[in-house]
């Protein structure tokens, strides 16, 4: 009788072990389709030109509280990052939708007229954003206490609007799951047990930093008129130039892309600036890969793909890239993961400039990332 | 005798741990397999490609999309790409814009009694991707892949076309020539190697031009191994149905069972505008015979800022791209739609997506799907942007499979 019990106990100790692995199996990195329990902005921006709409929705059906971190990285008197926070609280109430705009943030008005602007449930008060911000947005499930929980529920968008026209760009917010019980303290770490652990790597298809955009080259304003009786004028090929001798001088359009890169090692609690250095691997159509670039980066960072010469079009001085389309992976070295999105700016020869953001596609995971937000 | 029972017991926990971790160590290595658009998969899909760089309609603008696929393996691979047409035509076949292809937007373009209803077909062509190899295209054109890649991207079909691009990795590790012929059997293969890009172009030319794009990720489904043998037949099997003879065992991910819409409500007021149009594809598809679509039924559960609900739903067979506000109400009459902010009164709402399932066990019906927000903003001119993104996934149908044939 003992001798069965006994290999009934150690079936379950073995069923026990599996379930246990399997638990600790569940996805672990992070996402930009699934509601989670910390939602990421990297790219906030209220810099005078363009204005940015977040929208965030309680996907389940109980209501959630939300603490949310502004990162401000604007550039300080000494040229870096000034990396300070300033946090606020939500309330959505279930499945609720909500949104507010960098600009004027969320006023708590329960008499706002029927389709204005911030007409709804008011999830809270939310602060507005100094002209000149540029940074990150990060926000985190908590309960009543304002301890962190899980309930993986948020969502998320970043809208970047143009104020002067009619531009815009859009990117989903990265989600990271809680793992069931995510601890009583302040502390959250990204490792995958008791957060989504962030990527190892990152990778961004992009075209030639700099170089003509292909699209507009044969469609649009890819070139200038020189002779005839329009010079300067834009053109798509020489039958736009009127006059005897002129001819239209293509290349002229541009392609830039901007990759928006904030560390997952955040502290929002001591205002310490995380620090990065980020390796690149290029490979062109060619399949020629380069690597070895590298750059720093402290606290947030937002720069075109160009600055670093593999990703510059070899159609400008220092460009090393000879091929229209591309492909980098982008490592962390040192400092921990980091999450991004990457934006492009489509530009014809006499100007005219469209936007898209996109998010990142990544790879692996790195858990050894810590968020430490402010006391309560 | 008590010693040995429980040493008996330890063995055969450890051996209950040890089949397990031989069972899954494989699989839960890296994570389970999921449909994403922000990781590297077997399946690539963009549900919506649009060109029209000779302005058919005369609008001004030119529609044109580049297309970027990048294989992310050291190893080469040969991919599969299928365009499906589901451009509108008029049903005798001439339009009063387009007499030769009969293409037409609305029913206002055809001539008589004729409709303007969508059509379906698709075009294929496979290349060789080298390892870690990207490539980009613009759809209306001819495109060689870059050596040492190998093969031809064919251009869409229409010199209007609206439809999507689906890409699969399939067997074979060569092709010859220049021209797409391919030592393949067309198979698809155990493999999680693409990621991929859209980026649509709304252009205008002269001297107050514009330039409007937005973009969006590939979807990817990925295959639930990666080893690398190719797969049994040419019915792919998105999740599992144990009730079914094609798929009762999964090789690629389940299709989303819930699609999550975080969006402005359609709004025009003085001239500014801001709408949502939204583009559906199903899992489910037959590329092997253009008259084997499946019909799906899809519900729209949506909430405002009051947490108030409202809810419509609809029906479409292989591609639907509308704005919101015409889903459940006509051209002129936006302002009556559940997706208005006339009735719903605040400015963003969540839209869930879901379609209606079915007891077949020889088709699914999953769908995809991708947004465009267009901001109409009116000063001295009037402007339009836009910005495209992918939606959100929540939870798979249980026991439910998709069926992706290819031909």
């Amino acid at each position: 009788m003992r001798t069965i019990q006994g290999v009934r106990a150690g079936w379950l100790v073995g069923a026990l072990g599996a379930c246990i692995l399997i638990v600790g199996a569940a996805r672990a990195d992070v996402a930009t389709e699934r509601p989670g329990s910390i939602l990421i902005f990297p790219k906030v921006v209220r810099d005078g030109t363009r204005d940015t709409v977040i929208q965030i929705t309680n996907t389940g059906n109980s209501t959630n509280s939300l603490r949310c971190f502004f990162l401000d990285a604007e550039a300080g008197r000494s040229g870096r990052p000034v990396c300070s926070e300033q946090d606020f609280n939500l309330t959505l109430t279930r499945q609720q939708p909500t949104h507010f705009r960098a600009s004027t943030g969320r006023r708590i008005n329960p008499s706002d007229a029927f389709g204005a602007p911030d007409a709804g449930l008011d999830p809270g008060l939310v602060p507005a954003l100094n002209v000149g911000f540029v940074g990150a947005l990060v926000c985190v499930e908590v309960g009543p206490d304002g301890f962190p929980m899980a309930q993986n529920k948020l969502k998320g968008e970043a809208t970047i609007q143009s104020n002067v026209g009619a531009d815009e760009s859009k990117y989903n917010a990265i989600t990271l799951q809680g793992k069931g019980s995510v601890g009583k303290d302040n502390i959250l770490d990204l490792n995958g047990t008791e957060y989504d652990a962030c990527p190892a790597t990152n990778i961004v298809n992009f075209l030639a930093d700099g170089g003509p955009d292909p699209v507009i080259e044969a469609f649009g304003n890819g070139g200038i008129c020189t002779g005839g009786s329009s010079p300067g004028a834009p053109c798509n090929s020489t039958s736009d130039c009127p006059g005897g001798g002129a001819s239209c001088t293509t290349g002229r359009s541009s392609v830039v892309t901007n990759l928006t890169v904030l560390p997952c090692n955040l502290d929002f609690a001591n205002g310490i600036p995380g620090s990065l250095v980020l390796q690149f691997a290029v490979v062109d159509e060619f399949e020629v890969a380069t690597s070895g670039s590298t750059r720093g980066i402290t606290c947030w960072d937002s720069f075109n793909l160009g600055q670093i010469p593999a990703m510059r079009s070899n159609t400008l001085p220092g460009g090393g890239l000879a091929t229209e389309f591309a492909t980098v992976r982008i490592r962390s070295t040192v400092g921990g993961p980091f999450v991004a999105v990457a934006e492009s700016f489509h530009t014809d020869s006499i100007g005219a400039t469209g936007a898209a953001a996109v998010n990142v596609h990544v790879e692996g995971t790195d858990p050894t990332a810590k968020i430490r937000i402010t006391d309560q | 005798m008590v010693k040995s029972a429980f040493a008996g017991a330890g063995i055969a926990g450890l051996a209950v741990l040890t089949v397990f971790l031989a069972m899954t160590s494989s699989a839960w290595a890296q994570t389970a397999p999921t449909v994403a658009s922000d990781r590297a998969a077997g399946y690539v899909i963009f549900p919506k490609i649009v060109s029209d760089p000779g302005d058919l309609f005369t609008t001004g603008h030119r529609t044109e999309t580049l297309v970027q696929l990048t294989n992310l393996s050291s190893t080469a691979r040969v991919v599969e790409c299928f365009y499906v047409d589901a451009t509108t035509h008029c049903t005798s076949g001439t339009s009063t814009i387009d007499p030769i292809a009969g293409t037409c937007r609305t029913r206002a373009d055809c001539t008589g009694n004729d409709t303007c209803d969508p059509s379906w077909s698709e075009t294929n062509f496979f290349i060789l991707l080298s390892p870690n190899q990207p490539e980009g295209w613009l759809v209306s054109g001819s495109t060689p892949v870059d050596s040492p890649g190998v093969g031809l991207i064919k251009p869409v079909p229409e010199n209007f076309f609206v439809g999507e691009l689906k890409c699969v990795q399939v067997d074979g590790t060569s092709i010859s020539g220049g021209t797409g012929t391919v030592a393949t059997t067309d198979t698809p293969i155990n493999a999680n190697d693409l990621k991929g890009e859209a980026t649509i172009y709304d252009i205008t030319r002269g001297a107050g031009s514009t330039v409007d794009v937005r973009s969006y990720n590939a979807i990817g489904v990925q295959a639930v191994s990666s080893n690398g043998a190719t797969q049994t037949d040419k019915v792919m099997c998105l999740g599992a149905n144990t009730a079914s003879t094609e798929c009762a065992v999964a090789e690629y991910a389940s299709c989303p069972a819930t699609l999550i819409l975080n969006h402005f409500f359609d709004a025009s007021s003085g001239g500014n505008a801001t709408r949502t149009d939204l583009t559906l594809v199903p899992c489910s598809e037959n590329l092997a015979v253009p008259t084997g679509q499946t019909s799906t039924a899809v519900q729209f559960l949506v909430f405002n800022e009051f947490e108030q609900r409202f809810s419509a739903s609809t029906r479409f067979n292989c591609f639907v791209e509308t704005q919101l506000s015409l889903i459940d109400s006509r051209t002129g009459q936006e302002s009556n739609s559940i997706f208005n902010i006339a009735v719903e009164g605040t400015l963003t709402g969540q839209t869930r997506i879901r379609g209606v399932m079915g007891g077949e066990t020889n088709t699914g019906h999953g769908l995809l799907g991708v947004a465009e927000e267009f901001r109409t903003v009116s000063g001295g001119t009037t402007e339009t942007g836009s910005a495209a993104f992918n939606l959100n996934y929540a939870g798979t149908n249980p026991n439910k499979a998709d069926f992706v044939r290819l031909p």
